[in-house]
């Protein structure tokens, strides 16, 4: 580590104890590739895919939760672990306080709906919809999942078509297939 | 425009009724892209907005403009000149900087304490603030100002003691540090225009930005900062 790497970590746990650090990542390491997982005081706010721009995923925090993003590894400790032991296969229920300000209306009813399917378990877009409140709206249900910005942790990738097709993923299908898989479900 | 004039003169209270939510869904479809800011910016002329006059009437109505809203959480509506970018590209960008220039006018040691000083600083004020065209120049300035607090903070020169403490102290450090004693020895304004254009290879104008004075002035006190320093080398 370089004096200034030394420096920099500092900052972060300054910033941190005065109530500086309003959004803090790291990335962290998966068997997909390397996901970026952001939180603020409240919880995990966003995790962003391997194949998405980190870059792009930071801007927006800035610009939706607030500009005041700094990398601080050492506040998504927890976040890591968890992640590492459900890639393993040995979690199967996170246990992280979830942010929720990048979801509002429908699509956040329907993402805290996706976030209460069990592991091991899938529904269909329909389900989604009606748990949302709105059982026709199966599309927007959709979009819902396809906008959900706590993938994984979240588990979009639960929500399959009603005639048992994959429907999509953020991530790409391989990895939505290597998911349920892992999971038992395909 | 005729359109946004009128409006000026209006009470502010009346100011965001009409237009307002359009502007709002713009905002959060794709913000921060600099297409849509000019887009907004359009709009503020055409539209619905309040901009306090004073800011509105000092850099012209596109580039200053703010607009300013009664609903919680939506204080800013029209953009900055450019979005902020997220405060970790500052450090990734000029972190390195700001401890060279703060290495050269406090010295190593201390450098430390007013590199957190200035990066915190920042960061508190970051989220209000109003032009993101020149981040470097604007943390230049704080570290700036970091040090001249540190220096009147000691307020004086060292005294020689007999028995000198033990302090913990870094990596000894590249072999020109003698000649950056020297540059620390140097008057405030001289070490600091010294250290911007020799540690951070800033242009004569942003050192003037950085020391807030004119270019000239930043001239002058790099000559003469340089001036010294050959004497005393040679």
């Amino acid at each position: 580590m370089t004096a200034i790497d030394e420096s920099l970590r500092r900052l972060a746990e300054h910033a941190d104890s005065e109530g500086l650090l309003d959004v803090a990542y790291a990335n962290v390491d998966s068997p997909y590739g390397t996901l970026l997982v952001a939180t603020t005081p409240r919880g995990i706010v966003r995790l962003s895919l391997p194949n998405y721009d980190p870059e792009e995923a930071l801007e927006e925090l800035a610009e939706k939760v607030s500009p005041r993003v700094l990398e601080a590894p050492a506040r998504l400790e927890r976040a890591r672990r968890e992640l590492d032991l459900y890639f393993e296969g040995k979690l199967s229920e996170f246990d992280l306080p979830v942010d929720w300000r990048l979801t509002t209306g429908f699509r956040g009813r329907v993402q805290r709906a996706i976030a209460r399917i069990p592991y091991g378990r899938t529904r269909t877009y329909t389900e989604m919809a009606r748990s949302a409140g709105n059982e026709r709206a199966v599309r927007a249900a959709g979009t819902a999942c396809g906008s959900n910005p706590i993938p994984i942790v979240v588990p979009c990738h639960r929500v399959l078509r009603s005639g048992g097709g994959l429907g999509g993923y953020g991530g790409g299908l391989p990895m939505k297939e290597a998911l349920l898989k892992m999971e038992g479900i395909l | 425009m005729s359109d946004a004039k009128g409006l000026l003169q209006r009470p502010s209270h009346k100011l965001f009724d009409i237009g307002h939510a359009a502007t709002l869904k713009i905002h959060a479809q794709r913000p921060g892209r600099k297409e849509m800011q000019v887009a907004l910016s359009e709009r503020l002329l055409d539209h619905e907005c309040e901009m306090p006059p004073a800011t509105q009437l000092r850099d012209g109505l596109s580039e200053r403009a703010t607009c300013i809203s009664h609903r919680p959480g939506l204080t800013r509506l029209i953009p900055r000149v450019t979005a902020l970018p997220p405060f970790q590209r500052l450090l990734d960008e000029h972190a390195t900087d700001v401890m060279g220039v703060l290495r050269g006018a406090v010295g190593r040691v201390d450098a430390e304490d007013c590199f957190q000083e200035t990066f915190l600083a920042a960061l508190r004020a970051y989220p209000r603030l109003d032009d993101a065209r020149n981040l470097r120049g604007w943390l230049l300035t704080i570290a700036h100002r970091k040090a001249i607090d540190h220096h009147r903070a000691n307020g004086r020169r060292p005294v020689p003691v007999a028995e000198v403490a033990e302090v913990a102290v870094e990596d000894p450090g590249p072999a020109d540090d003698g000649v950056w004693e020297l540059v620390g020895a140097l008057p405030p304004k001289q070490r600091a225009a010294v250290a911007l254009r020799y540690a951070c290879d800033l242009p004569h104008a942003e050192i003037a930005a950085a020391l807030g004075c004119s270019p000239e002035a930043a001239r002058r006190s790099l000559h003469e900062g340089m001036k010294r320093l050959r004497k005393e080398l040679t």
